[in-house]
């Protein structure tokens, strides 16, 4: 493996967990928001 | 839980700080940026290379005497090549033939010195012929690459009737051959000679032979390509079944063209045995093609020698990267797992990737190279950087919460409460890693200065930075901050800690570390300077190069050459019969010691030339008498040499020659021994006219670099203690603080050293940095759990609580950094190179003890000895009935 090989891995792999935590916190806010709409409904 | 307000007021100018970094924060992040970009820019401009000179002591008189006569009489960097047949002798055509073009192979190597080249394939090796009318001339034992048998068979006599040559230059069962090389150290490239090694003087002659004789370059016109020409086709061999003839030229193996022979050798080699290949040959101007079946090799070439070993380290230093991808993605999904948040796995890696910009780009700009040994320490102090963030990162979150969902609070307040434990503990191990600078070797002094700077550079990331990062950042969701106090991990903290704190548990722990500092004292006696094993440390046991030292050592006894040299005080000194008696003595006296093999010296020579001289009667093998038949008997066999050829026994005026001692083995303790039988006789035979002057070669800079190790590893070690407590003293202002602090590493600096024992480890020149590093290691976590209590302290003024506080809270934080550093430095085990494994482990284990003993012993010392340092601060505070309440449920 090379230095540029591990750069890259290293970054593609940061922007992997970032993109995938902000996905999932994403996901937990709306299903939040919904539900408290839907308890707001009742 | 801390309470902010009194913290606050004592904590102003550092609470203002933290400010007024946040109100300008976008000239000093500007600021930071270019000159981190100019650092970068030079980091990756850095190369690695090892200078030999760098490794020594200068300033010692071996070393000194070394640098003197290393271009005559040989230096430390020797490579040894053994060409050992599988069946039969070397006596017979193809075997003489490769030999004596592995020896013009190796004279080519870049950086060898061609005057210090002993092989019967070389001009400089020569025996004495008595010529018709009873004269005596020297000459080579093979002038050319012998072509008949009757050749093979004179050279095979020649070498039976040479004294000099006969069970050292070839082995006495007549199955290996052993080529000797020195290397000019200025011109040391340890990764081009491991090449051309390989390509050039290996490979053709073992994997990559056919049978036939190929052309190489032209001595004279080295630039310019040799195709592969065969010169000669040896019986029963596969290039003869093919029906290859001489002046064929072959031109592509498998339809891929091969330029020349190290091109044709590559291919060849890169075939199982067996396997039948189809070669393009071109024959008197027509193109051909010739189905050729290759063979298993009929003789093996071992090597071995310091070019070499450094050789494998620099083809094995790749593994740094896969290392250092491995360790990033792993510290990545734990910090994500510990924090919830993805900032919490990006934060600690900018610190890191700053402080590591100002360390590489500065060991550019001083004009240092890294050495492949020492990538260790890197990795080392990254993950300091890492662990100060993580620190900082939980105290962030801590602080949000704390300030009631307000960032720009939590960012000034974490800064401002982790200020001076932080500070501390760079400014600890900066300071302490300075310490290497007392060794006089300069390798040493530049890595004390890299470190160091690299150390404080963690500062510029953390401290002057880090407020504006987090400003910077979107704040994390509640959610994400309470949960980093929930779950498994904060449970167990929970738990261990209030055992911990229990009556039992605080006698188990105090007996649990008595006994394993008790274990390790008795057990770091047997911790030796200098390498444990005859073996390279620096690579694996089974590893290529440690199979072929091994191999050489058996079959010739010692390759490791200890030069003494033997300094007259005038001009033909060395024809005086009592200094070469004195001289001969010498080697009959340490050839006696079991790590010697043989030795060499001018009076071989000279008892071998008066034996020729009288008709091969043996009786006559002793030194003449007089100064006039010494001198007599050395115009024999120089008058017919080049001088520069015998300048490598003697100089030139026969002022000066050399002893020299081929070792078995390098271990510190034989050489320690060894160098003290030298002194003994030295002493106990003066010379009127030469003084012997120890020394040079592997050994003798080996004993030079061991000698300054001793001299100074335990004050280096007082000191390194030393520094940590100055700073501690400052910190907490009280003289008791440092013990306190002090205990867990000194705990664990034992352990290490024990372990370093048992283990086989010795103390040299390449572990010495390391262990050094390590000693101020493991501070921070005592600086973060003390700090805490401190803070706790003046809070409820309880000290059972406030160390329970600090150490749910910090000693938490400081648990996952622990785990963090020991697994990045831990991964290390995995690497090809021994060296860095072995160390990489250590140094996990190292860090793990100091922090098990930091949660653990240190809060239990001050829980029972309750310091002033600490309870003066309870001191100042009035117990709030609610504080009070919680203590005695503790206690």
């Amino acid at each position: 493996m090379t230095l540029w090989q591990s750069v890259a891995i290293v970054v593609l792999f940061s922007i992997g967990v970032i993109v995938a935590d902000e996905v999932m916190h994403a996901r937990r806010r709306r299903r939040r928001e919904r539900e408290q709409a839907a308890r707001e409904g009742h | 839980m801390s309470s902010g307000s009194t913290s606050e007021q004592d904590k102003r100018a550092l609470y203002w700080l933290g400010e007024r970094l946040i109100d300008y924060r976008h000239p000093v992040s500007i600021l930071v940026v270019i000159v981190t970009a100019l650092f970068a820019y030079w980091s990756f401009q850095l190369q690695l290379a090892t200078s030999f000179g760098d490794l020594l002591p200068q300033s010692h008189p071996f070393v000194q005497i070394h640098n003197k006569y290393a271009s005559t009489f040989g230096g430390a960097n020797n490579i040894q090549l053994m060409v050992e047949v599988k069946e039969g002798s070397i006596f017979t055509v193809p075997t003489l033939a490769r030999i004596y073009k592995i020896t013009e192979e190796m004279d080519r190597v870049y950086g060898v010195n061609h005057l210090q080249i002993d092989s019967i394939g070389h001009r400089s090796t020569r025996y004495l012929r008595v010529q018709s009318g009873g004269t005596l001339r020297s000459e080579p034992v093979m002038l050319g690459v012998p072509k008949t048998a009757e050749d093979a068979a004179q050279i095979r006599r020649i070498v039976h009737n040479t004294e000099s040559i006969y069970g050292i230059l070839v082995s006495l069962d007549d199955r290996a051959a052993l080529v000797r090389a020195g290397f000019i150290e200025g011109r040391l490239d340890y990764r081009r000679v491991f090449t051309e090694m390989n390509t050039n003087v290996i490979t053709p002659f073992s994997t990559g032979w056919i049978g036939a004789l190929i052309r190489g370059r032209d001595p004279l016109k080295p630039e310019q390509q040799a195709p592969a020409v065969v010169d000669a086709v040896y019986r029963g061999t596969p290039a003869a079944a093919a029906g290859l003839q001489v002046n064929d030229t072959i031109v592509s193996v498998n339809g891929r063209p091969v330029a020349d022979r190290p091109e044709l050798a590559a291919a060849v080699a890169s075939y199982r045995p067996g396997t039948t290949l189809t070669l393009g040959i071109k024959r008197g101007g027509n193109a051909q093609e010739v189905k050729l079946t290759t063979a298993p090799p009929d003789l093996t070439i071992y090597v071995a020698g310091e070019p070499r070993l450094y050789g494998y380290v620099y083809s094995y230093a790749n593994d740094v990267f896969w290392i250092l991808t491995v360790t990033y993605c792993l510290e990545w999904i734990l910090r994500w797992m510990y924090f919830h948040d993805w900032r919490g796995a990006l934060r600690p890696t900018l610190t890191g990737v700053i402080a590591a910009f100002w360390g590489l780009g500065f060991v550019h700009l001083i004009g240092f190279a890294l050495d492949p040994l020492i990538l260790v320490m890197p990795f080392l102090i990254t993950a300091r950087a890492v662990s100060h963030a993580i620190q900082m990162h939980d105290r962030y979150y801590e602080e949000y919460e704390r300030h009631d969902w307000n960032q720009r609070k939590a960012i000034v307040a974490a800064f401002a409460e982790l200020f001076v434990p932080t500070l501390s503990g760079i400014l600890t191990d900066a300071f302490g890693v300075l310490v290497i600078m007392l060794v006089p070797v300069v390798m040493l002094r530049k890595l004390a200065i890299v470190a160091s700077w690299w150390i404080l550079a963690i500062t510029i990331a953390e401290l002057l930075l880090n407020p504006i990062v987090y400003y910077y950042l979107r704040a994390p969701d509640p959610e994400v901050v309470l949960a980093r106090d929930r779950g498994w991990y904060r449970r167990t903290i929970d738990r261990f800690t209030d055992w911990n704190l229990s009556r039992l548990g605080k006698v188990t722990t105090l007996v649990f570390w008595l006994g394993v500092f008790g274990v390790g004292l008795f057990l770091m006696r047997g911790l030796i300077v200098g390498d444990p094993t005859s073996a390279s440390p620096l690579v694996w046991q089974d590893s290529p190069y440690n199979v072929s030292h091994a191999h050489i050592q058996d079959k010739f006894g010692g390759v490791e050459p200890l030069i003494v040299v033997a300094e007259g005080k005038d001009r033909d000194a060395m024809k005086d019969p009592g200094v070469l008696r004195t001289m001969e003595k010498f080697q009959r006296y340490l050839e006696r010691d079991r790590d010697v093999g043989y030795s060499f010296s001018l009076v071989d020579i000279l008892r071998a030339v008066n034996v020729v001289s009288h008709e091969f009667e043996p009786k006559w093998g002793v030194i003449p008498n007089t100064a006039r038949d010494v001198a007599q008997t050395f115009f024999l066999i120089f008058s017919s040499a080049p001088p520069a050829e015998t300048a490598k026994y003697v100089t030139p005026d026969y002022a000066t020659a050399h002893v020299t001692f081929y070792c078995r083995n390098h271990k510190g303790e034989n050489i320690a021994r060894i160098i003290k039988r030298c002194e003994e006789f030295i002493a106990a035979h003066p010379m009127e006219k030469a003084t012997f002057k120890l020394a040079g070669g592997l050994i003798g800079v080996l004993a030079a670099a061991n000698e300054e190790l001793v001299r100074n590893d335990l004050l280096m070690n007082l000191l390194g203690f030393g520094t940590i407590y100055v700073i501690v003293l400052f910190t907490y202002r009280s003289w008791a603080a440092g013990f306190y602090l002090l205990a867990p590493l000194i705990i664990s600096n034992v352990l290490i050293n024990a372990m370093m024992a048992v283990w086989g480890i010795g103390v040299n020149i390449n572990t010495l940095p390391l262990v050094t590093v390590g000693v101020g290691f493991g501070i921070d976590y005592g600086l973060y759990i003390v700090s805490r209590i401190i803070e706790e302290i003046r809070v409820n003024g309880d000290l059972d609580l406030s160390i329970r506080e600090a150490l749910v809270t910090s000693g938490k934080a400081v648990s996952f950094t622990a785990v963090c550093m020991v697994m990045s430095t831990a991964l290390w085990c995995y690497s090809n190179i021994r060296f860095d494994a072995v160390m990489g482990g250590l140094l996990a284990i190292w860090m793990f003890v100091s922090f098990v003993a930091s949660e653990t012993l240190m809060p239990v010392m001050i829980a029972y000895f309750r310091p002033r340092f600490i309870m003066r601060h309870a001191a100042r505070v009035r117990p709030q009935p609610a504080a009070a309440a919680s203590a005695a449920a503790v206690s």
